[in-house]
């Protein structure tokens, strides 16, 4: 035992200041403001009201359903760009504030699809990088619920390792021209614009300074959008061919080069809001409704279980919206939060049909059958969307100081 | 943090740090009792933190003391310092006397039956009084503390089951305070315990991992080694932020969900804490087995977490598909 002695002498002291003094994260104890609790019955009644009666097959897709009508009804409302500056079209609201909305709508199972990826990051993009031409021809159209943007980062070769991105934009009289392809690009059938990370420069030694972001127009002519059936054959995602398609200089998103940085910050919009544990409550809603007010002693501790791990996370999602709130970067909180939401939500499913035994349908006939059946051909893509579960742990294990 | 709290985190965690020694630790499990650590507890003020100051306390909440009791299992602090505190603090709302020399922890009578068994987990054989919290007869009673012949837990606590009135009773007082039960006060002292041995787990294997070279470079280069650990750091965040939920809060659905959030994430923090550490984390010598074992054993103390999961269950399912939302929003689930 003596070499071992000599291994773990002091240890214990040491390691245990450390803990004391330097916690690896900062989940600083924020509760939503009464100004923010507000807004949550005037949410809850525009959602009763704008969704009542909706078909099956609609249900549980919550911000992967897309209804431009819905959107637009709540840019009326106010509801999208809420944080933004008032000369944009914004509401100069609080976070917390657009956390309510989020996380109402989420619950609602509210088709918010169209604008989410807009009102999420390309917004906020636009606002930190873009031209003041750029934020007064998009941001107002954006929070009027009329305009919709995809994201443009993944291509056929290039999926986690995003910095390989191959699609090029070469310099020509008067801007860019684009050749290559997008793929597994949510919503671009419907959206209006891409915001596309491209290649500005072949330097294989500087991998993250030749990319740079640009404002896509989608009509532009050159660009074909086809669209990809997932699993259970619905086309919410699509390939984008570029073909000598023309840019203008206008089109370009802050300087040339700073493409990686930019959309590092857009991930971290990405990966922060109450989406990414809260896509599955229309499941657990009626996941109770189907065992009923009492249940047996099994479905009780599951249930029981459910229900303090989502109190958690959004316990946690609040705390790094306040952190976002103030201007903090809870990038690493955020990765957190998502890699636990994921798992949270990726047991449901199996979870649900090991406590009450109905088989999980499409075309079916009841809600539960219908949103289990929905989920659990969806949750396998929570850990890869928006970054796998491998990258975001790899995010976390530098924040432990492992890498 | 506020200036109070500061104050008397840093004040307790210095004595921690001066006095919790591997040694001290083993010394404790062996039935030795931390007589220095006691005195410099004392000293301080710290076991009637949460006592008024016209009682001779510091005036502390919960929520206050909350980074000490964390402390305190993160450093496996081998005297039931959270029992003491609330012992002081039941005491004083119920305005029952402790003697000035007693040193005594709060036990939970939680049965059906008034006046029957409390159950404690003795972490030292410092105590000497008890101030039993009986949930269905509604009393505090103050009583010596008789040596029994007791089992210890796999942390080296001794299991005391006893009829309180078997004790020499000192005084009995009426108690009833709305929203918080003798189990959940228990509960959520072992919550917020587990969330500090956690975040100490985790630091314990993130330094190891960096200094354990295998195959030419520190294990914790290898990424097998850095998702586990990635994974099981969110487990911690959880667990952490639940428990300090429930020392703001003090509601018995907070402390609920602290316990079995806490409970569910020790499962995998002692899986791949023990993992990462080899062969070394499974000796005596080395410190990981004092967070372990009482991980392990705190799991199952005032509530397992299948009885909290049950309790949450039962709250969720009778307020129902169409209510849960807003419950969950305004607070308003209640056990
Ligand atoms: C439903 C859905 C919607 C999407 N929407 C969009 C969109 O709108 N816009 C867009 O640009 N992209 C979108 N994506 C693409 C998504 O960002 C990618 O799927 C993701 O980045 C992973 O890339 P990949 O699929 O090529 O997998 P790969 O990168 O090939 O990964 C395959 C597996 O290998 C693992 N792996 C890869 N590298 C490493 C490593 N270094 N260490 C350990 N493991 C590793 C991954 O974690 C994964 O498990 C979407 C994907 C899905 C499923």
């Amino acid at each position: 035992m003596a070499k071992t002695s000599a291994l773990m002498a002091g240890r214990w002291e040491r390691s245990s200041e450390a803990t004391m003094s330097a916690d690896f994260f900062q989940f600083q104890p924020f509760n939503l403001p009464p100004e923010a609790e507000a807004l949550r019955a005037d949410v809850r009644d525009f959602v009763a009201r704008e969704l009542k009666d909706r078909p099956l097959s609609e249900l549980g897709q919550t911000w992967s359903g897309s209804d431009p009508e819905f959107s637009r009804k709540m840019g009326a409302k106010g509801w999208i760009g809420m944080i933004w500056p008032k000369r944009y079209g914004g509401h100069e609201r609080s976070s917390f504030e657009r956390y309510v909305v989020l996380e109402e709508m989420l619950a609602a199972d509210a088709p918010v699809g169209a604008h989410w990826v807009a009102d999420r990051q390309s917004g906020p993009l636009l606002l930190r990088f873009g031209t003041e031409e750029q934020r007064q021809e998009h941001l107002p159209a954006i929070a009027r619920g009329e305009r919709f943007f995809c994201i443009g980062m993944s291509e056929p070769n290039s999926g986690s390792d995003l910095a390989s991105v191959r699609t090029k934009a070469e310099r020509v009289a008067g801007g860019y021209k684009v050749n290559g392809r997008k793929i597994w690009t949510s919503g671009a059938h419907r959206a209006h614009f891409m915001i596309a990370t491209l290649r500005t420069q072949s330097d294989p030694e500087d991998r993250h300074g030749g990319l740079t972001q640009f404002l896509v127009d989608l009509k532009t002519p050159g660009i074909h959008i086809s669209p990809i059936e997932d699993l259970s054959r619905r086309s919410h995602f699509n390939e984008v061919l570029f073909e000598d398609v023309f840019l203008p200089e206008t089109a370009r998103v802050g300087n040339e080069g700073d493409g990686w940085t930019q959309v590092t910050s857009e991930l971290a919009f990405e990966r922060s809001g109450p989406e990414r544990f809260l896509s599955c409550y229309p499941l657990f809603r009626e996941l109770i409704r189907e065992i009923g007010p009492e249940g047996d002693r099994l479905q009780r501790i599951a249930i029981g279980r459910l229900t303090a791990r989502l109190v958690t996370l959004r316990r946690m999602s609040i705390s790094v919206a306040g952190m976002l709130n103030e201007g903090a970067n809870p990038a690493l909180e955020a990765s957190v939060v998502k890699d636990q939401g994921a798992m949270y939500e990726q047991s449901l499913p199996n979870i649900a049909r090991a406590l009450v035994e109905l088989v999980p349908t499409v075309e079916g006939q009841s809600p539960y059958q219908e949103i289990l059946g929905t989920l659990l051909q969806a949750v396998p893509s929570f850990s890869l969307r928006g970054g796998t579960r491998e990258i975001l742990r790899g995010i976390i294990a530098r924040g432990l100081g492992l890498r | 943090m506020s200036e109070l709290q500061s104050m008397i985190f840093e004040t307790a965690d210095r004595i921690f740090a001066d006095h919790v020694t591997h040694d001290l630790i083993a010394k404790s499990e062996a039935g030795e009792a931390p007589h220095d650590l006691w005195r410099d507890l004392t000293f301080a003020g710290l076991p009637k933190a949460l006592c008024s100051e016209a009682a001779g306390g510091i005036g502390g909440t919960w929520s206050d003391v909350f980074g000490i009791i964390k402390a305190a299992g993160a450093r496996a602090v081998p005297l039931p310092l959270g029992e003491i505190m609330a012992a002081h603090w039941l005491a004083e709302q119920a305005g029952l006397a402790v003697p000035e020399d007693a040193i005594a922890v709060f036990a939970a009578a939680s049965g059906p039956e008034p006046g029957v068994t409390v159950q404690i987990s003795l972490e030292s054989s410092l105590p000497t009084h008890l101030v039993a919290w009986d949930e269905a007869a509604r009393t505090l009673s103050l009583a010596v503390l008789k040596e029994a012949d007791s089992p210890r837990s796999i942390a080296g606590a001794r299991q005391l089951s006893l009829h309180i009135t078997d004790q020499e009773i000192i005084e009995i007082a009426p108690l009833d305070l709305p929203g918080m039960s003798p189990l959940a006060l228990g509960a959520m002292l072992r919550a917020a315990q587990m969330a500090g041995a956690m975040e100490a787990a985790l630091r314990l294997s993130v330094d190891y991992v960096n200094e354990r070279v295998q195959f030419g470079r520190p294990i914790g280069k290898f990424q097998a080694i850095q998702q586990q650990l990635a994974m099981m750091s969110g487990h911690v965040a959880a667990a952490a932020r639940a428990a300090q939920v429930a020392f703001e809060t003090n509601s018995a659905f907070d402390i609920a969900c602290a316990k079995l959030i806490a409970g569910e994430a020790a499962e995998v923090v002692t899986d791949v804490a023990h993992q990462v550490h080899g062969a070394i984390g499974f000796t005596y010598e080395y410190q990981l087995q004092f967070l372990t074992r009482r991980l392990w054993s705190w799991g199952s103390e005032f509530g397992a977490t299948a009885y909290w999961a049950e309790r949450v269950g039962g709250a969720t399912l009778a307020t129902g598909p169409d209510a849960v939302w807003s419950a969950i929003t305004e607070n308003r689930l209640v056990l």
